[in-house]
């Protein structure tokens, strides 16, 4: 007797031993991923970005905010005598002497900082609303759809800056943007939300065409036979069903969101430098020292450089979220050969 | 189809009336210091002089027949005369449809204080249509003149400035759209029949490349790489690099001169092209590899025709379709690229005057510090100049929307666009 209900036991144990009975999605879209090489290193360099943009400024000495009026614009590898006496300016310094390269990460981490917000914010939306739309269907859909399809059709960029200006000139907000310590909060937020108030229609329109195809077939109809409500229909059976086409445009839109808020800084409306570099407002506010390159040695010249280098870091930063987002893409499509 | 064709430009039109009337009402009624906002300060300030007792007028100094007399307008009147220039002297979705056509407004005060006939005013078998509006042409005065590069001088006429203007963008877009397409639609081809071969993946870096960095910096750069670095090194006696002079379109006699012209717009249309032709092309391939797989292509392929006339017959003719949408997508980006990048290569249109309408700071260098304002502080938007543009820009789009749509239903026979189902 013990023997027999003892037999299928030790067989499961041993087959879990070897393989596994049946793989997680994540593991089999994880599977596919490996598969796209340059995907692979996109995900490596970004992984890479992300810890130094938090490490690297930990380990230099200097902040952010107080100028060395002494060493204006001193070539990669000085010394520095004034604030942070002793400390090696690795990359050297920008006009008001302040460190290029804990301005180049930090602003690196503010800038992937307001994209990562943004994206988690339009996928949050965007997904809800083109559920709704696509689930309920009729008017709300009709109604929500033309809303989209205007939003859509309207000049994006002076709608960002339109709206900035209304969220930084409003008289209830004033003392917040005043405040040197509210002052980073607000800006962050502005920013992302401004993006999000005008991002999440396209992710929306996504979200709202699969779950159209998906509302009538086996499952859905399974589900409601059950009993099961239709928030609970939505939320736990078409939703996470969604989620690959979701995932893909998420990861375009935090590349697309550095750029925007580089556009914006270029507009002076992005992050504020005195308290904060960003990629962008880095980029911006040295375009002119870059046209006027006349030494191409850093350790002569740092001037060119205050532009390449924010450069680069966007350039890198974007290129390897574009080529997660295309490998992912292809690990997600079913029909990728 | 041309029922279809007939309710899509009713919905464009429609979409235009609603997007300018949101536009002028965020810019007009919302902006905290818009002329609504202006204009009620206004108010405030005439009130708590009334209180005060402050709105007797002093005695003028002006001699009239009966001794001196009062010429100037009083409050109230000065208020109303506010409220008219800036539009919001009638009650809100009133004075933005006095705002696009009013016919009772036909006269305007000129500098000498003449009232003069404004507007259009002309018979048409037996319609006497007289009145002013934007409609009419009339989109105001910039009160940020757009002549020199730091928006002082003289306020001039929107019209003005922009049909001084308007060729140049027009030249510059159009030109580098063009530019876009030619070079987007072979590299498509090429990636998708090459598909993950060596020259798949480096035109797949040098896209990403080209839509991973903002417009005004691939400007920068390729001024950079051109322009600077080659002078430079041509300076120091090293003439490998080809070296472009900058040229000398500010001459007299320069401007009409097509091949200078021609040698100043290299840059600003590769800049505007570059990014384009990365993601058309990327669209392209990816539209091109979805045809390949269908069963059609096989067989058109296993017949025996020539793998020539398979891809241009039945692959590229297919796989052009979903790219006028894209294309028609592509379109405000090229504009909004275009702000940028006529503000850094300085090129004179409609982008750079947009650009300062929307606050930037046009002064770069030296002058910058004395010009611009410091970060996070914001340069007045030119309301006027701004709202014109905006709503061209909107026009524009709309109607590029409309003719992809319709296009897409001239050569695409597989969509029935008469049912009256939806989706």
């Amino acid at each position: 007797m013990s023997e027999i209900a003892l037999t299928p036991k030790k067989v499961i144990t041993k087959r879990k031993k070897k393989e596994r009975l049946s793989v997680s999605q994540a593991a089999l879209i994880w599977g596919r991923f490996r598969k796209y090489k340059t995907g692979v290193a996109g995900l490596i360099v970004m992984i890479l970005l992300l810890l130094s943009v938090v490490i690297v400024p930990m380990l230099l000495p200097f902040d952010l905010t107080s100028p060395n009026p002494l060493q204006v614009y001193a070539p990669a590898g000085t010394v520095d005598n004034f604030n942070f006496a002793g400390a090696t300016h690795w990359l050297g310094t920008d006009y008001l002497g302040r460190d290029v390269m804990t301005r180049l990460f930090i602003g690196g981490r503010v800038s992937l900082t307001v994209a990562i917000i943004s994206s988690v914010m339009i996928v949050l939306i965007g997904s809800v609303l083109g559920a709704i739309s696509g689930f309920y269907g009729g008017i709300v859909d009709t109604v929500m759809m033309r809303f989209t399809d205007f939003l859509l059709a309207l000049p994006l960029l002076p709608l960002f800056l339109f709206a900035l200006r209304l969220l930084k000139q409003s008289p209830g907000l004033t003392p917040y943007w005043r405040n040197a310590e509210t002052n980073t909060a607000i800006t962050i937020l502005a920013i992302s939300g401004v993006f999000t108030l005008f991002g999440w229609m396209g992710l929306a329109r996504l979200v709202r065409g699969s779950i159209l195809s998906l509302r009538s077939q086996a499952f859905v109809e399974a589900a409601r036979a059950l009993g099961a409500a239709n928030n609970r229909i939505i939320f736990r059976h078409l939703l996470p069903n969604t989620l690959a086409p979701i995932l893909v445009a998420a990861t375009f839109a935090v590349g697309d969101f550095i750029i925007l808020e580089s556009i914006l800084a270029y507009f002076n409306q992005g992050i504020n430098d005195p308290p904060l570099p960003s990629l962008g407002n880095m980029l911006s506010s040295s375009q002119a020292l870059a046209l006027n390159i006349t030494n191409l040695n850093p350790f002569q010249d740092i001037r060119g450089y205050i532009f390449i280098l924010p450069g680069i870091m966007v350039l890198i930063t974007v290129l390897s979220i574009n080529y997660i987002g295309d490998a992912l893409r292809s690990a997600l499509d079913p029909h990728e050969v | 189809m041309t029922t279809y064709l007939i309710r899509r430009f009713f919905q464009t039109v429609l979409f235009i009336f609603l997007a300018w009337l949101s536009i002028y009402t965020v810019l007009v009624y919302l902006m905290p210091n818009g002329p609504m906002a202006a204009y009620d300060r206004a108010q405030q300030v005439m009130a708590g002089l009334a209180e005060r007792g402050a709105v007797q007028p002093k005695p003028n100094t002006v001699v009239g027949p009966g001794g001196p007399v009062d010429d100037r307008p009083s409050i109230e009147a000065e208020l109303k005369g506010l409220g008219y220039s800036y539009g919001v002297d009638k009650p809100w979705p009133l004075s933005f449809l006095a705002w696009l056509y009013d016919p009772a407004d036909t006269l305007r005060i000129d500098k000498d204080n003449n009232e003069v006939p404004f507007g259009l005013n002309f018979d048409l078998g037996g319609w006497h249509i007289q009145g002013s509006g934007i409609l009419t042409g009339d989109l105001g005065v910039s009160n940020v003149s757009a002549r020199t590069s730091f928006g002082t001088g003289d306020p001039q006429p929107v019209i003005e400035v922009l049909g001084a203007k308007w060729a140049n963008s027009f030249l510059l877009v159009g030109l580098s759209f063009v530019v876009a397409l030619l070079f987007a639609i072979p590299a498509g081809m090429i990636t998708a029949l090459k598909h993950r071969s060596k020259l798949d993946h480096a035109m797949t870096l040098a896209s990403f490349t080209g839509f991973s960095m903002p417009p005004f910096m691939l400007g920068t750069l390729l001024v950079v790489l051109f322009g600077v670095l080659p002078y430079q090194m041509h300076q120091r006696g090293l003439d490998w690099m080809p070296y472009l002079p900058v040229g000398y379109i500010a001459d007299d006699g320069q401007y009409d001169n097509w091949l200078n012209r021609a040698y100043h717009l290299v840059l600003p249309v590769l800049t505007l092209a570059l990014p384009q032709i990365a993601w058309l092309s990327r669209q392209l391939r990816f539209s091109m590899l979805d045809v390949m797989r269908n069963d059609y292509v096989r067989t058109a392929r296993a017949k025996g025709l020539s793998p020539f006339r398979v891809v241009s017959k039945h692959t590229l003719r297919n796989a052009l379709l979903p790219l006028i949408t894209s294309i028609a997508l592509a379109i405000p980006v090229f504009i909004s690229g275009a702000i940028m990048v006529e503000t850094v290569f300085a090129y004179g249109g409609m982008g750079q005057i947009y650009f300062r309408a929307l606050g930037g700071c046009l002064a770069t260098g030296a002058t910058a510090e004395f010009f611009c304002p410091p970060s996070g502080a914001l340069l007045p938007l030119d309301y006027p100049m701004t709202l014109a543009l905006t709503l061209i820009i909107v026009v524009v789009v709309a109607v590029v929307n409309m003719i992809a749509d319709a296009l897409y239903a001239l050569v695409d026979p597989r969509v029935n666009y008469d049912d009256k189902a939806k989706a």
